[in-house]
Formats: C-alpha cells, structure tokens, sequence
C-alpha cells in the first residue's frame, strides 16, 4: 500500500482563488455597497426585534410588579373596599391603601396610611405596612392607626404580630391577641395597652367616637377629619379629653360638647372653627 | 459583513470549500462554480459569517448547494484526472502508475461519500482529525470511525 504515499489528488482549477476574487468578487463588492448596507440593516433591524421582543416579554413580567392600586378616603368620607380575597378593609377619614392586585394571590400585602380596620380572611401572610410600624398576621379583625408618627394596632379577634418602625434599628416585634392593643410613637417605646375596650378603637366605623384620656388637639384632628372642616386651636396642650359623640350631631354641637369641659369658646370663621379661652 | 472581513472569509476558506466540493463530484468545473455561488450568496444576502468559529456552517452550506446543482446533472465519478503521482521513479505515464491511478479512483467512487469526504479531506489536504469534526459539524470519534472504515475498505480493494 505505497500509493496513498504516492499518488495526491489534486484538482486542475481553471482558475485559482485569486483569479476568480479578481474576476468576480473584487467587482461585487466593490461596487455593490447599497446593498451590503441594507443587508447589514436587515441584521441590525431583525436583532433590534429580538432585542424588542425581550423587552416586551421583561417588562410584560414586570408589569404585575409596578401594578398598583390606590384607595383613598378624604377628609369626612368612610370607604369600604373589599381586597380580592374578600377581605374587607374599613377607611376612616383622611387614610390610604396601596396594594398590588396582580400579586395578590401571592403577597397580600398592603400599605396604609392613616387609620384603617382590616377584617381578614384566612390565607397566607396578611402584612399591613405603614411608615410607623407594620403588622403580620394569618386571618384576624383589627384595626390600624398610623397618624403623625403614632402607631396603633388593636387586635378584635384571632393573633397580630406588631413590627416596630422599619427604619428603626432597633426593631421590636410584639404579638397581640384579640382584645389587646398596641401603641408607640417614633421615639418612644412600645406600650401594651391589653383591656382597653376595643369598642373604643373600632366605633369610628359607626361614626361614633370615643375617647379615653385622649390629649384634646387628637380629639380636634379627628373631628376635623370627620367633618371636612378646619379647626384652628392653640394652647390645648395638658388638656386631656374623655367621651364619646356621634356624627349624627352637627359639627357645632360635638365641638360644644368637647370643649365645655374645659370652659373654651368656639369661634365660627369663614373657612372653620376657631377654639380661644 | 463589510469588504474587509468578507475577504478574509474568502481567503481562508474559498479553496477548501472548493476541494470538498470537488470531493463530492470530481468535476473541476461544477465545484468551482458552486463555490463562487456559495461566496456570492454570503456576500449578498450579508451573512455575517466568522471565519474561524462558522466553519461547520460554511460546508453545510456548500453542501446543501452541491446537493441540488448535482441533482440535476448526472456525472460519473472519476478522480483520475486530479491524481498527482509524488514518486517521481516513475513516469507519470507509464502504464502501471495509469492502472493504479484508475484502480484508486475506482476504490474512491465506491467507497461511501460519508468515507470518502473524510478519508480525502485527512489524505490530501493533511488535515487533523479534529478539524475535519469541526468542519463536517461531527464528532471526532465519527472522523475516526470513518477513517478506519475507508481504510480498510482500500485495504480490501486495492491489494
């Protein structure tokens, strides 16, 4: 088998690689450059679709994520919105809710601010955020305060887990049953308040408003809120007011009975109410 | 692709590509021409080709052009005409060296293309059994087992 050592195939080209570049291609690509650019084109435009198409699938995947959902109720108004898990969540006047719906089914989580009563159904992890403080729980009633750095959660029934401010380093976390309380303010510790009636946290639903101790400019914001209507004071402070008033009253009357304890005087304004010794 | 790389695809390949060609139909004439059609074509539809990475794709291109210009026209395989006798003892033309170089075609033609491709590829152009894998898009062991197939295949025929 010496042959193979011997004998090469080696074709007999009429032309070589040169002469067919120089016949041929030299001319092509030479003078055809319109061509080669649109080509060049059609690469680039169909990457930028997939490019496009990338894109698109990303931010329709995201799109859930930035989703949100905004209730709000104003000054003197109460809402009602059920979740879309059929829990309710009650807005006294002046508060907010954030949630994400397309997430829902996985993250029931909800950011609130002002005061707000959730009555939860059963699920997974129900969190309420807020910029005082958050509150973890299964499926329970309670009710959310979170106004001007105070924090305040009562639990009606079942169990709530009560997250001290976020930003806070010192995180306290503090688990309540039903009919106990939690309240702190951004630089205070957190106090139990356990026996306090709840009837007490929850009666702004009926529109009715009870008191217990309550330093009287608290007392004056909420009728504020409730009412719609501007309330200017000065010098309440020490002044701490308990009992209760119905919205059925007219505004004059519940500032009358308010503030009769304490021998002030309303003044009827343009735009609201003025209270002076 | 602009000129530039366009070129330095066609110095690098054109000539391989066009004895593959050449494996597959012994016509001087057909694999040339599907060679410059197979050039032309990348250039203008603007294929952006890269010289060292898109080998496999290259020849499956040629390939598949072979394989429909050849349908059409019907030629006998015959290497004869491109045998080249190294050992120059001999005369190129005495008779012998003639008998052995019809014999030798006759084997080739016989043999099977998938053998044969690979055995020529490897024989002339000294090609490393990896780099007929990485050309031909197969594995080395296939390289291998085709070799020693159109070897023994040779073996059976020629002696």
């Amino acid at each position: 088998m010496t042959m193979k050592d011997n004998i090469r195939i080696e074709p007999k080209w009429d032309k070589t690689k040169e002469e067919i570049w120089n016949d041929h291609f030299e001319k092509m690509t030479a003078s055809d450059p319109e061509r080669a650019i649109s080509a060049s084109r059609v690469a680039f435009t169909r990457r930028g679709f997939y490019y496009a198409a990338v894109a698109a699938v990303i931010l329709l995947l995201l799109v859930p994520l930035a989703y949100t959902r905004n209730i709000v109720a104003k000054r003197g108004e109460h809402v009602t919105y059920e979740l879309p898990d059929g829990s309710v969540a009650s807005l006294n006047a002046l508060s907010e809710i954030t949630y994400k719906p397309l997430l829902w089914l996985f993250n029931r989580h909800v950011k609130m601010d002002g005061e707000v009563h959730f009555s939860v159904e059963k699920g997974s992890k129900f969190t309420v955020k807020s910029n005082n403080g958050s509150v973890t729980v299964l499926g329970t009633k309670f009710n959310v305060k979170s106004r001007d750095g105070i924090f305040e959660v009562s639990c009606m029934t079942g169990k709530v887990s009560v997250i001290s401010p976020l930003d806070n380093t010192t995180k306290e976390k503090v688990i309540i049953e039903g009919g106990e309380g939690v309240s702190f303010s951004s630089n205070e510790k957190m106090e139990r308040i356990s026996g306090k009636t709840n009837e007490e946290k929850t009666s702004w639903m009926e529109y009715r408003f009870v008191f217990t101790e309550a330093p009287l400019n608290q007392v004056l914001e909420e009728i504020s809120r409730q009412y719609n209507i501007d309330i200017a004071y000065n010098s309440t402070e020490g002044y701490l007011y308990t009992g209760k008033f119905s919205k059925d009253l007219p505004v004059e009357k519940v500032l009358e009975i308010v503030t009769l304890p304490f021998s002030l005087k309303i003044v009827k304004g343009e735009s609201g109410y003025k209270i002076i010794k | 692709m602009d000129k530039e790389n366009f070129r330095r695809l066609f110095d690098k390949h054109f000539d391989a590509i066009r004895r593959y060609l050449y494996y597959r139909c012994t016509d001087t004439e057909l694999a040339s021409d599907v060679a410059q059609d197979l050039f032309a074509r990348i250039w203008e539809k603007g294929m952006d080709l890269d010289p060292d990475k898109d080998k496999a794709l290259l020849y499956k291109m040629a390939s598949d052009m072979i394989v429909s210009k050849f349908r059409r026209r019907k030629t006998e395989l015959d290497y004869t005409n491109s045998m080249i006798f190294t050992n120059n003892e001999h005369n190129d033309n005495s008779l012998e060296y003639k008998e052995l170089a019809k014999k030798y075609s006759d084997a080739l033609t016989r043999m099977g293309e998938q053998q044969r491709i690979t055995f020529l590829m490897s024989r002339n152009e000294e090609l490393k059994y990896h780099e007929i894998a990485e050309r031909l898009n197969i594995s080395v062991k296939a390289v291998e087992k085709r070799m020693s197939q159109a070897l023994g295949y040779l073996r059976k025929e020629l002696i």
